[in-house]
């Protein structure tokens, strides 16, 4: 029976870094490819040995496919495909290959800051990994080869996100990376067609929760910072170069403009050109409102957010600072942490979470004496807030996708273990289908019964309506005779005359044979008649002749005798039938073998 | 193990055995294993038991707890292993019977959670480390533990297959360590629980070699690949023994899904002592792996067998004939030339050959397969024995051909960009072979086709450039490279140059710059890039949409420039180093982008470095522009600048460069030379840069001027500190709020300073208060303390926050969180 194999390397039963072998219809597949920012050394990248000892990944795998540019699904790309070595197609959408390389190097430079790291890309590889990138649109069928077809779906989540459709033949696969079922301030909902998949792959983040309304994180976002500012504090907000910092700009800059706010917005990366004209570039794939809005005014273009020079940090007043990188980790956004943690006035807010062996991490625990270097310590006076801006599908969310795509199976990734197996229940219940969740490294095998289009001849069926019998009806298969060919790519089904002809081939009769001995002290000719006669009583209703050439016919089927002088009670019978009177050959025999019934004539 | 952490580690140890605490980050248990087993190796893990009783309170009391988390039981098991490699640590855990409640899987906790694969793996892992010695050996042994170590091996996830086959193979082996090979011959019961282990693993590998499960097959041939080279005799004469049979089997086994691994088996093997040895028949082994039905494992098989160090001349030809045939079939049958590989060795295997050549499908895996062997056997220097190399990289050409629609006989590979890659691949590599140049033209020919073939991908592009650089090094320089160059080469570059997709856009900058690199000193190819028009055309690039193409363009142009001469060749009065500065002034001061910005000083280093400085260029400008740039990696440039130019005042030589002559200019000279072009504000301002790259550089460029001035206190007139830094106000504040911050800390400590700096205290007297209005570059660099700022600056920007300590003070916080961590990502 054929199968789709799915193996995560990451992200099965966690969500430290995505990573997901797809194993169809003969073809391997890689969804993902992503760094855990977690981790110093080799650890952070998935072991590929895994997937192929002798390292040959272009051998093995037939492509790539990244689902989003955040780290966790992207961020060993580069060591992929220049250090281990990979020269296949790595596929994301066109948004998605604009920004990964500005992610990459965000990351690299943290790298480069943490000294005696070894093993770890070069601008120069995420460049040429960068060139390897087929880029797709949604919607769009992308041939890999003459088999494999991907497909890609609006996922939501960050711009350029995208779902995959993979298809070898009738088998197809959804990947959904990241997705959000409910639309945000700048991005729409994910979608996708009731393409009835034999395996749905889906994220598990918020496995188990029903979050709130992110209009509610929005507006308590926007109170904790109005606050601050009022009372003269000034808020940092680290972030890394694109992604939640856009979505918290747009917020804030909105707010600013209704509330005629004067305290200056500063964002210091010095990326925000460019991360910005991305947004602009890629305005399709956002949400309808800003496309709608985008010609009386672009929501990218800020009027109140200006660039961060170093020395404003020290100015007196209020003010807001998007600093990077996103979880404290060093630069700039460190520096001006430990110049406002020591007053209370001021805040800093972390929009997203941190991996220990940060300062972002150590504040979010509530540490409030943070050792620095040389033994000096940092009294944190500040306010520290974090506020989950991550768009994620909750529960509803993903039942609301199964419900979309109605998937044959399901496999849960991206979320804790737990909190998949209440999802996995659930599934099962409402939607009785088979749901996995394998760990990373462990294999989940769905058997397929994929159909094989055929095509049939006009003249085939013809000759099937002729001979009568109901008109064809999907849901009543039915038995239909004809030889298949295999030519060319293609399947198809004729009748054995014209499959003959087309093959300029001749017929050929298979017949079995089988000798059967039996004691029988009569004479040949006699022996045959016995057998002729007990043959008429057991057999009724088949045609059953003997013929002059001392010869028994049932059907096709032959019956001789013969004996040698040696042994003339020894009788040699030869049984001779075509395949299509097998199971007849075969009782008559095995009836033989009996013996012959005493007191026939 | 230091104070603090020994200190904090019972309670972190507290805390994590306590069921209701939930693990901060899934990172945090890693890192702290790391930690322990360093501290294992460090100390003595004996005494690291003894002197914390914590530990093995904290196992067993994981052990015991009724529903420990599946992560804490992991990480309690594999620290066990750590201590247990220690005989001395393993005799006091199994005395508080904490050896046999970790490791005895079939009962209590462990049986409990045996489900959870991290906890079979950790098992296993902590098992490696408990076999280290004969009485850890015994315990396994007498425990039974290897009938589960060897049901693992089967086990459905791959981090627990690995494991045992780790465990297995070691345990195999472990006659052979050089620290139990006393015991296993002298200890009577050590030896006879060793036999007793290694009869059941052999038994099993040769059971599940010739089991019907693939998966456990193949799981059985990487436990003897891990083993083989390892194994001594007499144990490995029993092994061999007992795999050949099955190998046999599997070798003939079709369809063979199983080479490679079969193949590492023989590769292992073949580095025993088995190998010459008749009745092992591994040659004939490997001999056989040439004769399966599939010519994709045929190749991959001889793929390995030509790697093979021991094996023989006839059977790595038969290998080779194997690996060349789908190329030279495909590529006789489109030129009608008989193919040489026509041994008895691969007539069989033609005709399934033929057939699947015929098919799209089943010829671009093979003859990938194919290449990708003939580019690894270029990269190891093979010969290609008898066949002429001209005639493989004729084949490879004709498929090349094929792919590019300009062959005849065969259509079915047209476009097949994954084959363009791999015969461009090839042709890249083969171009080392002897020769090359009696067929370049040709070979460059066809590379031509590739490169103007408008629909080829952006990688086949790519791989066509690296193959025509690699070629075109090929011999020495003839007219005929130069009808080549100008009348080929050029016009298709200066097509790319503008090509719709910014990849070869890219991709051909790139390789102008390399050609201009490679040409040099070349007066004909100067004058052809002079007139080739493509100068024009990359100061029009370093204006691309696309900041890695404006980036390469101004490589490409900076290269140019380096190339022509400051003057040009043709016409000396057209300055283009004078245009080419003004275009890269500009970008440097505008370019939204740090790729372009960086380009722009790597330029200018690169001409200060290996020629004058180049005149109209405005090195105070530059170095001020990218001191003062956004992008780290702009400063981290400038600071390489300056130490060009700290090098070119000095008549210092450059590495790899050959030292300057005896002269060396005055340091008087020198020293007006680097303040004419503001290199001191430079390096101030970035010694107390975000960054800390940057910072660091910039701190060892200080050290260094310091030292190569060889000034001494008196030696310098002073002069006015103020125009020292240049007026660069924020220099000058840091200074001053550095001054001030180490005199506020000197003078709570002053005796102390005084004693371990006493040649460096002369700053200290410089408060910001007093900030002197005339100060040496002596006193200035030296009131700067900077051994103590590089010390500091050489350690990594997180080594506070990574720290040990920093760890357990993570989950001790962690543990008093009340609010639930949810989980998060991006």
């Amino acid at each position: 029976m054929p199968d789709i194999k799915v193996t995560p390397l990451g992200a099965g039963q966690d969500v430290g870094r995505s990573c997901i072998l797809v194993s169809v219809g003969g073809k391997n597949i890689m969804l993902d490819c992503g760094m855990h920012m977690g981790y110093n050394d080799d650890r952070r990248f998935p072991d590929f040995s895994y997937i192929t000892q002798n390292g040959r990944l272009t051998e093995f795998l037939d492509c790539v496919i990244i689902s989003h540019f955040h780290l966790d699904h992207c961020g060993a790309l580069p060591y992929m495909s220049e250090m281990v070595g990979y020269d296949g197609p790595i596929y994301m959408t066109h948004p998605t290959k604009a920004i990964c390389p500005i992610l990459l190097e965000d990351f690299r430079k943290i790298t480069v800051d943490r000294k005696g790291e070894t093993n770890f890309f070069t601008s120069q590889m995420i460049k040429d990994c960068m060139k390897k990138v087929v880029p797709i649109n949604l919607h769009q069928t992308v041939q890999v080869d003459d088999e494999l077809e991907i497909k890609a779906y609006y996922a939501g989540h960050v711009l350029g996100a995208a779902m995959v459709q993979i298809k070898v033949g009738s088998e197809s696969v959804i990947y959904t990376g990241d997705y959000n079922m409910t639309p945000d301030r700048h991005l729409g909902a994910a979608w996708i067609d009731k393409c009835r998949p034999d395996i749905l792959i889906t994220e598990s983040t918020y496995a188990t929760t029903i979050r709130d309304s992110k209009r509610c994180r929005e507006r308590d976002f926007l109170k904790k910072v109005h606050e601050t500012v009022e009372r003269g504090g000034k808020v940092l907000i680290p972030v890394f170069a694109l992604g939640r910092a856009q979505e918290l700009c747009i917020l804030l800059e909105t707010f600013w403009e209704r509330m005629n706010h004067k305290a200056p917005i500063y964002f210091s990366t010095g990326l925000t050109e460019k991360a910005n004209h991305y947004y602009k570039l890629f305005i399709t794939w956002t949400n309808q409102k800003i496309r709608k809005t985008f010609v009386q005014r672009n929501m990218f273009e800020f009027k109140h957010i200006k660039p961060f020079d170093r020395s404003y940090a020290d100015n007196p007043g209020p003010m807001v600072v998007f600093a990077a990188p996103g979880m404290l980790h060093a630069g700039q956004s460190l520096q001006i942490f430990k110049k406002w943690a020591g007053n209370e006035k001021n805040m800093v807010i972390m929009p997203g979470y941190c991996v220990q062996g940060t300062i972002g991490h150590k504040i979010l625990n509530g540490q409030k004496k943070l050792e620095m270097e040389g033994r000096a310590t940092l009294e944190v006076k500040l306010q520290v807030e974090y506020m989950s801006f991550s768009a994620h599908a909750d529960a509803k969310g993903i039942m609301q996708l199964i419900r979309m795509a109605e998937p044959r199976n399901i496999l849960l990734v991206h979320g804790e273990a737990k909190k998949m197996e209440f999802l996995k229940d659930k599934i099962e219940q409402e939607f009785s289908v088979s749901c996995f969740m394998p760990a990373n490294g462990e294999t989940a095998t769905v058997e397929t019964n994929p159909s094989v289009p055929v095509d049939i001849s006009l003249n085939l069926l013809k000759r099937e309506m002729a001979l009568g019998g109901p008109l064809p009806d999907p849901k009543k298969p039915r038995t239909l005779h004809g030889t298949l060919i295999m030519k060319d790519n293609s399947l198809r089904l004729l009748s054995p005359e014209k499959a003959l002809k087309e093959l300029g081939l001749s017929e050929h009769q298979l017949r079995f044979t089988c000798h059967v001995q039996l004691q029988d002290p009569h004479s040949d000719a006699d022996t045959l008649t016995r057998i002729y006669t007990h043959l008429k009583s057991i057999l009724k209703g088949y045609t059953i002749q003997h013929l002059p050439d001392s010869t028994v016919m049932v059907e096709s089927i032959v019956v001789k005798v013969s004996s040698t002088a040696e042994e003339p009670n020894l009788k040699i019978i030869l049984l001779s039938w075509s395949y299509q009177d097998e199971e007849l050959g075969s009782f008559m025999s095995t009836l033989l073998k009996k013996g012959l019934p005493v007191g026939l004539c | 193990m230091d104070g603090d952490c020994g200190a904090l580690l019972p309670r972190v140890l507290k805390v994590l055995a306590d069921p209701t605490f939930d693990i901060p980050d899934d990172t945090c248990l890693e890192k702290l294993l790391d930690w322990l087993q360093d501290q294992a190796r460090l100390e003595d893990a004996q005494s690291l038991v003894q002197e914390h009783p914590c530990i093995p309170h904290f196992i067993s009391a994981v052990c015991t707890s009724e529903s420990p988390d599946a992560a804490i039981l992991a990480f309690a098991v594999k620290f066990t292993g750590i201590l247990a490699a220690n005989e001395g640590a393993f005799l006091r855990l199994d005395e508080t019977g904490v050896i046999r409640m970790v490791f005895g899987c079939e009962e209590g906790i462990m049986k409990e959670m045996w489900e959870d694969p991290s906890v079979r793996s950790a098992w296993l892992h902590g098992l490696g480390g408990l076999v280290q010695h004969e009485r850890g050996l015994r315990f396994f042994c007498e425990s039974g533990l290897n009938r589960v170590a060897l049901e693992c091996q089967h086990d459905k996830s791959l981090f627990v297959t690995s494991g045992a086959n780790n465990l297995l193979a070691h345990i195999l082996n472990f006659a052979c360590l050089p620290q139990c090979e006393e015991s296993v011959q002298g200890d009577v019961t050590c030896r006879s629980a060793w036999d007793r282990l290694t009869v059941d693993i052999v038994k099993h590998i040769s059971d599940t070699l010739s089991s019907d499960a693939q998966f456990q097959r193949r799981q059985a041939l990487k436990l003897l690949a891990l083993t083989l080279p390892g194994c001594r005799r007499p144990l490995l004469d029993r092994l061999w023994a007992a795999v050949l049979g099955p190998l046999e089997l599997q070798i003939k086994m079709e369809p063979n899904s199983l080479v490679l691994p079969v193949m590492e088996t023989l590769e292992a093997a073949s580095r025993t002592d088995l190998f010459g040895q008749s009745d092992a028949r591994i040659e004939d082994l490997i001999e056989a792996m040439l004769t399966s039905g599939d010519p994709n494992k045929v190749i991959q098989s001889a793929s390995a067998i030509i790697h093979l160090e021991q094996c023989s001349e006839s059977l790595k030809r038969k290998a080779l004939d194997f690996i060349l045939q789908p190329l030279l079939l495909i590529s006789s049958s489109s030129t009608d030339t008989p193919s040489p590989v026509n041994g008895d060795s691969v007539k069989v295997h033609r005709a399934v050959l033929e057939g699947q050549l015929t098919q799209k499908s089943t010829c671009v895996p093979l003859l990938s397969l194919s290449l990708t062997s003939v580019s690894k056997l270029t990269s190891m220097e093979f010969q290609f024995m008898e066949i002429p190399e001209q005639l493989v990289i004729g084949a490879v050409m004709e498929l090349l051909w094929m792919c590019l629609g300009e062959s005849k006989t065969s259509t079915h590979l047209i476009g097949c960009s994954r084959l363009q890659r791999c015969c461009l691949d090839a042709l890249s590599n083969l171009s080392t072979c002897q020769g090359g140049s009696a067929i370049r033209k040709n070979v460059l020919e066809a590379l031509y086709h590739c490169l103007r073939n408008p629909d080829s991908e952006p990688t086949v592009l790519q791989k066509s450039l690296q193959a025509v650089l690699k070629w075109i090094c090929v011999g020495s320089y003839s007219s005929e490279l130069t009808e080549f160059l100008s009348q080929d080469l050029f016009p298709v570059l200066k097509r790319r140059v503008c090509d719709v997709q910014w990849e070869v856009r890219d991709s051909t900058l790139e390789f102008i710059t390399q050609l201009s690199a490679h040409f040099t000193d070349n007066s004909v190819y100067r004058e052809l890039l002079d007139c080739s028009g493509i100068l024009p055309l990359l100061l029009a690039s370093a204006e691309d949409g696309e900041s890695y193409v404006r980036a390469s363009a101004i490589a490409a142009l900076g290269q140019a420039v380096t190339t022509l001469g400051p003057q040009g060749v043709q016409d000396p009065q057209s300055g283009l180093q004078d245009d080419v500065v003004t275009r890269l002034m500009t970008i440097l001061a505008e370019d939204s982008e740090g790729f372009s910005r960086r380009a722009v000083v790597k330029v200018f280093t690169s001409w200060l470095k290996y020629q004058d400085s180049p005149p109209g260029l405005d090195l105070h400008g530059v170095l001020s522009l990218g001191s003062d740039d956004l992008d780290w990696e702009v400063k981290m440039y400038t600071l390489e600048l300056a130490e060009a130019l700290i090098n070119k005042s000095l008549g210092l030589s450059f590495p790899n460069e050959p030292s300057p002559g005896p002269e060396r200019p005055d340091v008087t000279e020198a020293q007006k030379k680097l303040e004419e072009n503001r290199v001191l504000p430079v390096l101030l301002k970035n010694l107390f840069d975000y960054d800390r790259p940057v910072a660091h550089k910039a701190c060892q460029l200080l050290l260094r001027l310091r030292e190569d001035l060889g000034l001494t206190a008196g030696s310098c007139d002073s002069v006015e500190a103020t125009a020292i830094l240049g007026g660069g106000q924020s220099a000058e504040e840091m200074v001053k709020t550095w001054l001030k911050k180490r005199a506020n800390s000197k003078s709570t400590s002053a005796s102390e300073s005084l004693q371990k700096t006493p040649d460096r205290t002369a700053g200290a007297c410089v408060a910001a208060s007093d900030w002197p209005t005339k100060l040496s570059f002596w006193e200035l660099l030296n009131c700067l303390d900077l051994e103590l700022r590089a010390q500091t600056l050489s350690l990594s920007s997180d080594h506070v926050v990574t720290s040990p300590r920093s760890l357990m003070e993570d989950i001790l916080s962690a543990a008093q969180q009340s609010e639930d961590n949810m989980v998060d990502c991006y």
